[in-house]
């Protein structure tokens, strides 16, 4: 296992923090944990990585609560609920709000570790994604306004003549804008570049 | 003088003329003697027998002369003084004779004298009737006697009789007697005449009266009465003779036809009627004539053409012969009658409609139980026509197969009406298309002045609803219980799963650590791991058991429909009130859902509202709140969703409260768990909601639940 992965333990329950800290720490997890979830949100920031174990049912802020919070904040950390007693209505809601799982206590330490190991390879996955994303819009970023319009239309499927009636163009400025386009995202076909100008979408728009 | 005086005036006098001639034959003899003497003395000297002896024959015939004239005289004297003495006696005989008739007269005779009108005579019938005797009464007048206003009239009528000479006739006047009161009398008045010619006396002559007098008022009075009556009387009166012609009418006959009397006189009473009573009239003259009596209804005209109904008595009058000559024709009106008998037919008619319209079984029983009236509902709900129950006892009625138990019942109950009782129970009657009711009966004994009872008025109200009611509502009350006590337990168990789970999560952590690194060592120490396994399986099989316990207890009813929390709210405020000591806590609702539904378990929401409001009241009770209240509100959020808070004007949340309150067993109540928020929000969550309480609110405390709209119906909104 790589090492670096953090995951932040939220519950208000001290026992189980212990519990969890020296397993994972065993496993060679990095372990941050927190009494309340009110607690988490002051130290938690959009750069933090790693993955979120958070108690379902805590005095004051919910853990139901906190996963709303944290989405209106745009951090998009995988979280893992643990719950006293297995709530079906709330797993649920949690599921559907975009938790990895839902661990009931008392768990296994193996359920724990397969868990955080989905977890992680989701964490890992978003990360490549993002940096992927970012990538592709650092590309995008480096077009000319008019190769960025050429772009736009090409992945909308106009033609180059059509394209170039569009814009007052001749059909081979067309063409060369075309190739700009094509070398500049690193796009090996018109599919390729679909699937990448989809991917920025944010820059797009 | 006097002498001459007095010749003067009553020379007529047989008497008198009598002692006047013998007066002048003494005077003539006393003359003669005189003369002799003178001439014995003054002219013979004393010679007296010569002169006596030797008369002169001259001088003897002229003293023979003056002998024979005063015996001539005196034979006048003596005739005249027999005639006198014969007239005297005369005259005495006719006094007595006088006399006797003016004493023994039935009537008052009275003689005044003309110049001061003092009573000269008196007969006995005077004194009598005027109480004095004669003593008393000669010598004074009317002033004497009679106050002065009567004297004054009695003075004048006297002066009037004298004055003008001729007799008076007072046919009637009333005097005031000293013994027999008040008289009337009849008196005449006649003057009667001196001397002169003029009226020397005042002879009145009197009768006593009084009696016929008496008899005229009386009769004269019932005259008048009858005329009175006549006139007056409420009925038109005709009296008519044989041909049908009007003779005489009374007053009312006038002002009520609008006719006058005179109008009426004369003509056929017949033309005052309608055609078709005129044939009544024709019809039933016959009758009349044979039977001298007749009865009938006519329609009288009025003048203005209006009808007039009247009854119509006709009474033959037969004369002294015994035949019919007069008819004596009486009309009544009928009209406010008729209208009093129409009024009395409406109200019967409307006292019938609420009667027999009333939802109750009623009905009339005399005392003795027997059926006199049944309403509508009474026949129909026993499938009965009136005559099979009218007259009927009452307990074989009520019933159509009557238990013998329940026919004791209801008589027993009868006879406690009778005595007065209002006598009240429940029962069930089947009724002819076998549908059982549950009755409330009633026996209502209705009392004369006397306060005996003479009417029982039975009532039946249908109470199966209310009591199908009342069962549901107990059920729904008992399941609210029972849903309230498993949700507890659920609740209960639920936190207990939560506060063990915690422990044994962490037991389960440690021996999964302790494990692996057991199984990390170089040598493990044999069955180290197995033990830490089986530790491992212990804390599993206690979840295990607490897993169970708890989805044993809240296996509940989780039916969903749509709701209307406004009418939750309503149905629960209801329960509250029925329920909960309130005090004088006011409960108000605000309604906001417009309509909108949520899909929900009613009685899970109702326990989840039935706890806030609790809380709200306990809060409260002992605060001292002067104006304490607790406001159900709710609302459609722009989200689809319905909010509904429960605010209340006590002391707010527990400061060492805050932060804890939805956490089970956590309560700053001397009784109680800690339980109810803790259940309201996992009933809330369940449902997709979410329960909060508002901390920061000031002035009391506030708590709201959310729960996603389910459909939209066609409200306001």
């Amino acid at each position: 296992m790589a090492r670096n992965r953090t995951v932040f333990l939220v519950d208000d329950e001290q026992a189980i923090r212990h519990a969890l800290r020296l397993f994972l720490e065993s496993e060679d997890f990095t372990v941050r944990e927190f009494a309340s979830a009110e607690s988490f949100l002051e130290a938690v920031t959009e750069a933090v990585h790693g993955v979120l174990m958070l108690d379902l049912r805590m005095g004051g802020m919910s853990g139901l609560e906190l996963q709303a919070q944290l989405k209106s904040r745009g951090i998009e950390m995988p979280i893992i609920f643990i719950s006293g007693h297995g709530d079906v209505q709330l797993s649920v809601i949690a599921m559907k709000a975009g938790a990895v799982d839902f661990l009931e206590k008392p768990f296994e330490n193996r359920t724990v570790l397969s868990c955080l190991k989905e977890a992680f390879s989701r964490e890992e996955a978003r990360t490549r994604e993002h940096n992927r994303v970012a990538v592709l819009e650092k590309r995008c970023q480096n077009l000319t306004p008019r190769e960025t319009e050429v772009m736009k239309h090409i992945v909308k499927g106009m033609s180059n003549r059509a394209l170039a009636e569009h814009l007052g163009l001749s059909n081979r400025t067309i063409e060369v804008h075309r190739a700009r386009v094509m070398r500049k995202m690193d796009a090996e076909s018109l599919p390729d570049l679909v699937r990448k100008v989809a991917l920025c979408k944010n820059f797009i728009r | 003088m006097a002498t001459i005086t007095a010749s003067t005036r009553v020379g007529n006098n047989p008497a008198t003329r009598y002692k006047l001639v013998w007066l002048g034959v003494v005077f003539a003899l006393a003359f003669y003697v005189a003369d002799a003497m003178v001439d014995v003395f003054i002219f013979h000297h004393g010679k007296l027998s010569e002169q006596i002896l030797h008369p002169d024959p001259h001088e003897i015939w002229m003293r023979l002369g003056i002998i024979i004239t005063a015996l001539a005289f005196g034979f006048y004297a003596h005739v005249l003084f027999k005639r006198e003495r014969a007239c005297a006696a005369q005259a005495r005989i006719m006094e007595t004779f006088l006399s006797s008739i003016f004493d023994n007269l039935p009537g008052m005779i009275f003689i005044k004298d003309a110049r001061e009108l003092r009573f000269v005579r008196i007969n006995p019938s005077g004194e009598k009737l005027l109480g004095l005797s004669r003593a008393e009464l000669i010598g004074k007048n009317d002033y004497d006697f009679f106050p002065e206003a009567q004297a004054d009239f009695f003075t004048r009528k006297d002066r009037e009789v004298l004055e003008s000479g001729t007799e008076l006739d007072v046919p009637a006047e009333e005097i005031n007697t000293m013994k027999l009161g008040k008289r009337w009398l009849h008196t005449k008045k006649v003057p009667i005449l001196g001397d002169t010619g003029q009226p020397a006396f005042l002879l009145g002559i009197s009768f006593d009266i009084t009696e016929a007098k008496q008899a005229e008022i009386a009769r004269q009075e019932t005259e008048i009465r009858f005329q009175t009556l006549f006139d007056f009387a409420a009925e038109y009166i005709f009296v008519i003779d044989p041909e049908g012609r009007i003779l005489q009418t009374n007053h009312h006959a006038a002002v009520q036809s609008g006719y006058t009397k005179d109008e009426f006189i004369g003509k056929q009473i017949r033309d005052f009627f309608t055609t078709d009573s005129q044939h009544t009239c024709d019809r039933n003259l016959p009758i009349l004539l044979a039977q001298g009596y007749n009865r009938t209804d006519i329609d009288f005209v009025h003048r203005d053409g209006h009808i007039i109904q009247t009854e119509c008595m006709a009474t033959a009058i037969p004369d002294e012969n015994g035949s019919y000559t007069t008819f004596l024709v009486i009309l009544r009106d009928q009209t406010e009658k008729m209208q009093a008998a129409a009024t009395l037919v409406d109200s019967e008619r409307r006292f019938r409609a609420i009667f027999n319209s009333s939802h109750h079984l009623t009905g009339l029983l005399d005392p003795d139980g027997k059926v006199l009236e049944a309403n509508e509902p009474v026949l129909e709900f026993l499938g009965y026509q009136p005559d099979d129950i009218i007259g009927k006892p009452f307990w074989e009625l009520m019933w159509r197969d009557v238990p013998p138990p329940e026919q004791q019942r209801i008589k027993s109950a009868i006879h406690e009406a009778a005595q007065g009782k209002l006598v009240r129970y429940q029962v069930e009657i089947t009724g002819s298309n076998n549908r059982t009711m549950t009755i409330d009966f009633s026996l209502k004994p209705i009392l004369n002045e006397h306060g005996e009872t003479v009417l029982i008025i039975p009532e039946g109200r249908d109470i199966t609803d209310r009591i199908q009611a009342e069962k549901e509502r107990q059920h729904h009350q008992r399941e609210m219980a029972h849903v309230m006590r498993l949700s507890t337990m659920g609740e209960m168990a639920s936190g207990m799963a939560h506060e063990l789970n915690q422990p044994l999560a962490a037991l389960v952590s440690y021996c999964g650590t302790a494990a692996s690194l057991v199984n990390s060592l170089p040598t493990p120490p044999e069955q180290l791991g197995e033990i830490l396994e089986r530790a491992t399986e212990q804390a599993h099989r206690a979840s295990q058991i607490i897993r169970h316990l708890r989805e044993f207890v809240s296996k509940g009813d989780d039916h969903r429909d749509p709701l209307d929390l406004d009418q939750v709210i309503l149905r629960v405020i209801d329960f509250i009130k029925a329920e909960v000591q309130i005090g004088n806590v006011h409960l108000e609702h605000h309604p906001g859902t417009g309509g909108h539904r949520v899909m929900a378990n009613k009685v899970q929401i109702e326990q989840v509202l039935i706890n806030l409001v609790r809380n709200s009241l306990e809060a409260l009770q002992g605060a001292g709140i002067d104006d304490s209240r607790v406001i159900l509100g709710s609302r459609l959020l722009p989200h689809a969703s319905i909010e509904v808070t429960i605010a209340d004007n006590g002391p707010g949340i527990d400061a060492h409260m805050r932060g804890k309150l939805f956490v089970p067993f956590q309560t700053s109540k001397k009784s109680g768990m800690g339980m109810g928020l803790s259940i309201s929000r996992t009933i809330i969550e369940s449902h997709g909601g979410v329960l909060w309480a508002d901390e920061n609110y000031t002035g009391g405390a506030r708590f709201g639940f959310k729960l996603p709209v389910h459909e939209v119906t066609n409200g306001p909104e």
